[in-house]
């Protein structure tokens, strides 16, 4: 337990017990919605919303990254329901857009190397007042998750069927949406872009290998999102490896272990 | 079932968290030095401080980006960095927001004496915008006032707006002596509005500056470690001979160069060049993840023709896409130069032999002997 001796993996480690539960309980619904594709739209606009900082002279990048992203995710999904193109197209054009305005404006005079940072995340530069951030992001979603799942799976099974139960499916979904823009921006510095949504969909996804009911499919996900973050914490710390890839990488070992297994759980 | 999962999921975990403590255990730890650590940012101030330490008892350096090279502007940390950082003692940086990585680590050690080691050089201004405008006008600042006994001044009117083959009119760049009259003072204006404050932080590719830097590492193991001072001013003052012999063997080269124009691809040759009395028209600033811009490319390439470029300096990586996107249009040359960012040499002689490499390719380049 030698690296709690550094303020640096203390922080960096209770931000991780902090997201690692969260991005399991998202990432349930997240898959429930098929909306594995929109978080990582959401991801890359990431790039637009700190260009937008840049360009305004803001400060901070956080408040621009995190309106733009809000903003984003809304006409994202007010676009999905008006056209008549799959969402996956959509998505994909969303996606394209937010990366290519925010390379243009940070990758001007060949300068993006300062931003680069933000593609694979630091989460040892953590502090304290981030970390309180959060905890207050992991209380909101829990909040949303007790309140809204129900609604939320029922239109994810079938949009038809949540209208004429009486769920407001548009604010429901208009919602969640919301909650994935925050999440996933006040995460992003450190996880990273590029890796953002694998942290988010494979503990999921490994849970989903071995899960007969939603009660299992969350439990195994939050246990095997929490374990992936505190091992590959500590085996970047030993290894001398970046902490998010390293994540990535355990978690999908897990994936691989619970997909072979689940031939014992046949019944 | 569910018993049978559970025990899955136990020994999955259990497994995966026993592979782990393995690891931790067997992994080679770096042992905890004995007297000073001192880290430094990245590798021409890593020369240095092995220079200057040199010798001396219980003093390890250690560099921060030991596995990089290149320049350090994308550089993010890893555990090793940031487990030697809250054990140093002495954190020797570049400065001039060579370290931009730094800005939040430095906030978590409060303890840490930080030294930048660039602290009152006048930088470049970076290439933010594509003209050298700005950066015209601090080069002027920055050689006069780290060189007293040269006068810069003449020399530079004579490179610049004396010369009747340039175009005023046209080329905002060269008019950058303040008595100048301005005619197209919007434009300029214009062109500044681009610019962010971004400096030009590769202050170790101007022998001044990295002799400042000497200075500099010299004070700080002076006053962390008193006890062996003489040995440390000793080493600074090898180092000092070292380097003024080598500015001397750029003076010497500068009448034959001077008034050369060029476009160079790393913000470091620029200095280099200066130094050389060689003007950079233009810089861009390459990068692993960086594209040329269609629209700068087509500005590089008219600025050579204006000014007759036909040899241009990038670092030896990049030569080739330099090449690719200019050389042959322009039937230059492109010559790769090194920006000592990285390499397997120690100290500053190391410094000073890539630095007469880098002399001998651009006499080379201009065939002068």
């Amino acid at each position: 337990m030698e690296f709690l001796s550094y303020g640096f993996m203390r922080n960096a480690l209770i931000a991780i017990c902090i997201i690692t539960p969260l991005f399991g309980i998202l990432g349930t619904m997240i898959v429930n919605n098929r909306m594995a594709f929109f978080s990582d739209a959401l991801g890359h606009s990431a790039l637009t919303g700190m260009a937008i900082g840049v360009l305004l002279g803001v400060a901070g990048t956080d408040v621009p990254m995190l309106l733009f992203a809000l903003f984003f995710a809304l006409v994202l999904n007010h676009m999905k329901r008006k056209s008549s193109a799959s969402t996956d197209t959509i998505i994909s054009v969303f996606s394209s857009l937010g990366t290519a305005v925010g390379l243009v404006v940070l990758s001007r005079g060949g300068n993006f190397s300062k931003y680069s940072a933000l593609l694979v995340g630091d989460i040892l530069s953590i502090t304290a007042k981030e970390i309180l951030c959060l905890l207050g992001v992991l209380v909101l979603t829990l909040v949303f998750w007790m309140v809204c799942f129900n609604k939320l799976h029922t239109c994810s099974v079938n949009k038809s069927l949540a209208m004429s139960k009486g769920v407001p499916v548009r604010l429901i979904e208009d919602l969640f949406a919301v909650l994935i823009a925050i999440i996933v921006m006040l995460s992003i510095k450190w996880v990273g872009i590029l890796i953002i949504n694998a942290l988010l969909i494979l503990p999921t996804a490994a849970a989903s290998n071995i899960s007969a009911n939603m009660r299992e499919y969350h439990l195994f996900s939050v246990i095997l999102s929490v374990s992936s973050g505190l091992i590959g914490l500590v085996l970047a710390y030993y290894l001398n490896a970046a902490v998010g890839p390293t994540i990535v990488i355990v978690a999908a070992v897990f994936f691989a272990a619970t997909f072979f297994a689940r031939p014992l759980f046949r019944t | 079932m569910a018993k049978r999962k559970a025990l899955f999921m136990i020994c999955l975990l259990a497994v995966a968290f026993g592979l782990t403590a393995l690891v931790a255990v067997l992994a080679e730890r770096e042992e905890k030095s004995e007297g000073l650590l001192c880290v430094t940012s990245f590798y021409p101030v890593q020369l240095l401080a092995e220079s200057v330490a040199e010798g001396a008892e219980g003093v390890t350096v250690r560099n921060l980006t030991e596995s990089h090279s290149g320049c350090i502007h994308d550089y993010t940390l890893t555990t090793r960095d940031m487990r030697l950082l809250s054990e140093a003692e002495l954190f020797l940086i570049n400065g001039g927001e060579m370290e931009l990585f730094l800005e939040k680590a430095a906030a978590e050690y409060k303890d840490l004496e930080i030294v930048d080691t660039s602290k009152g050089y006048d930088f470049l201004e970076g290439v933010e915008h594509s003209h050298d405008h700005g950066a015209e006008e601090e080069a002027h600042s920055a050689e006069s006032c780290t060189d007293p006994t040269h006068n810069h001044e003449d020399e530079h009117l004579a490179e610049s707006c004396t010369d009747p083959t340039h175009d005023h009119e046209e080329d905002v760049a060269i008019c950058t002596d303040p008595t100048h009259d301005h005619e197209e003072g919007d434009h300029e204006e214009d062109a500044h509005a681009g610019h962010s404050d971004a400096v030009n932080a590769h202050i170790w590719m101007d022998i001044d500056g990295y002799l400042l830097q000497l200075s500099r590492v010299e004070e700080a193991f002076v006053a962390a470690d008193p006890a062996q001072a003489e040995l440390y001013r000793a080493n600074a003052e090898e180092c000092r001979k070292e380097l003024t012999k080598l500015k001397e063997e750029y003076a010497a080269a500068r009448e034959a160069l001077s008034g050369k124009e060029t476009v160079v691809f790393h913000e470091g040759f620029v200095y280099l060049l200066n130094m050389l009395g060689i003007e950079s028209v233009h810089c861009l600033a390459m990068d692993s993840d960086t594209q040329i811009a269609a629209g700068e490319a087509a500005e590089i390439m008219e600025e050579c023709k204006r000014h007759n470029i036909a040899v241009l300096f990038a670092e030896a990586d990049y030569v080739q896409a330099v090449e690719d996107t200019f050389a042959k249009e322009l039937s230059g040359k492109v010559i790769a130069l090194d920006p000592v960012t990285g390499g397997s040499g120690t100290g500053v002689s190391y410094y000073c032999e890539i630095m007469r490499h880098n002399l001998d390719c651009i006499k080379q380049a201009y065939g002068v002997r």
